[in-house]
């Protein structure tokens, strides 16, 4: 049943087999989960999140066109229920996102992050979470879903430049540690 | 200082640089041990974060969101079907332009504005309808020209419908 794609298991669950969507929640909830995380910086409120996200995509699962990506329209329902969370706790995240200038100076964990770190892989993995929310974001849907610049724009209301700039941003910003701390020699 | 900004470097890294800025970049990482530097930090980065795990998601998360979803609070709405609708609108439309246009017949002839009197024009002005209609299709150039259209018509629906059920088919393997 597992073997199954997407659109497989939406056409089952609109048939009325409403338990094949524990399919869809066992393949996503995990992806889901860590963009929440890194969203909301908190993981009882990404938990709340990832239940309302789900049972928000299932209540529209009607609207779901078979001719574009499961994954991508789902994460735009992940994403906005993520910011509904944030908007409705007015919290400092929100300021952090009014634009696509955040912030990429990562030197103020450094130190932290570093003393914890056994090897150069920790010490990258470690510091995406540091990263600006949206450039985490980016990192995360691009490098763990491996979804395409284009679908991330359309996930996050931001034009393919911007999304692109928040990617290369991110990538600078880790690349400028790993040369501080001489990793790069380690992990080639 | 480098002329190879991080900018380049990241293209050059996601294949995104034009053919003509390609050999200029590798030709300037042959002579600039810095950018080179650079580079390869970058892919280091690259590699790393190509082996991000996702967290996991709390353990019983899946029966909590089912069991709401058995519940009965969650259902899946049923898309409208449009084409029907889109049929009925016209049909509506259709009538209601039909009467207005016997009522307003009917208020510019006769002063006495009864009921019969709009239930008739009604009437006329369907049959006057039909009829023009009728005189219409009655010409076997215009019936012929309709049916040829029609079956290209069909035809052409037909490709169109199977072409974008073969695209959709092929996008949705390829993503899955």
């Amino acid at each position: 049943m597992n073997k199954l794609n997407d659109i497989e298991i939406i056409d089952s669950v609109k048939r009325g087999n409403y338990s094949d969507y524990s399919l869809l929640i066992n393949r996503y909830k995990d992806r889901a989960f860590s963009l929440l995380k890194r969203l909301l910086k908190n993981e009882m409120d990404a938990e709340e999140a990832l239940q309302d996200s789900f049972l928000k995509a299932y209540n529209s699962l009607a609207a779901f066109r078979n001719d574009s990506q499961f994954s991508t329209w789902f994460y735009k329902i992940v994403y906005n229920t993520g910011l509904s969370v944030i908007a409705s706790k007015k919290r400092k995240v929100e300021q952090q996102m009014s634009s696509i200038d955040e912030q990429f100076d990562l030197v103020s964990y450094d130190a932290e992050i570093y003393s914890g770190a056994e090897n150069g892989r920790e010490y990258i993995l470690k510091m995406v979470d540091k990263l600006p929310i949206r450039g985490a974001l980016v990192v995360i849907l691009f490098y763990m879903d491996g979804l395409s610049l284009n679908e991330i724009s359309q996930i996050m209301g931001l034009s393919l430049v911007n999304t692109k700039v928040l990617l290369h941003r991110s990538r600078n910003a880790l690349k400028d540690l790993l040369i501080k701390h001489n990793y790069q020699e380690e992990m080639l | 200082m480098s002329k190879l900004t991080d900018e380049m470097l990241n293209k050059y890294l996601d294949g995104d640089l034009e053919v003509s800025d390609l050999e200029a970049v590798k030709e300037e990482l042959n002579s600039d041990p810095d950018a080179l530097a650079r580079l390869r930090a970058l892919r280091a980065v690259d590699a790393t974060l190509k082996t991000i795990e996702a967290d996991h998601a709390p353990e019983n998360i899946s029966d909590r969101i089912m069991k709401k979803i058995s519940a009965g609070k969650y259902t899946v709405k049923t898309a409208p079907a449009h084409f029907f609708i889109s049929i009925i609108s016209i049909l509506l439309v259709g009538i209601i332009s039909v009467t207005v246009a016997a009522f307003r017949s009917a208020s510019h002839s006769s002063a006495n504005n009864n009921l019969v009197d709009y239930t008739d024009k009604i009437k006329n002005t369907l049959v006057k309808n039909a009829e023009s209609a009728q005189n219409f299709f009655s010409n076997p150039g215009v019936v012929f020209t309709v049916g040829a259209l029609t079956i290209i018509f069909l035809i052409a629906a037909y490709f169109t419908i199977e072409s974008h059920k073969n695209f959709t088919k092929k996008f949705n393997s390829l993503s899955n």
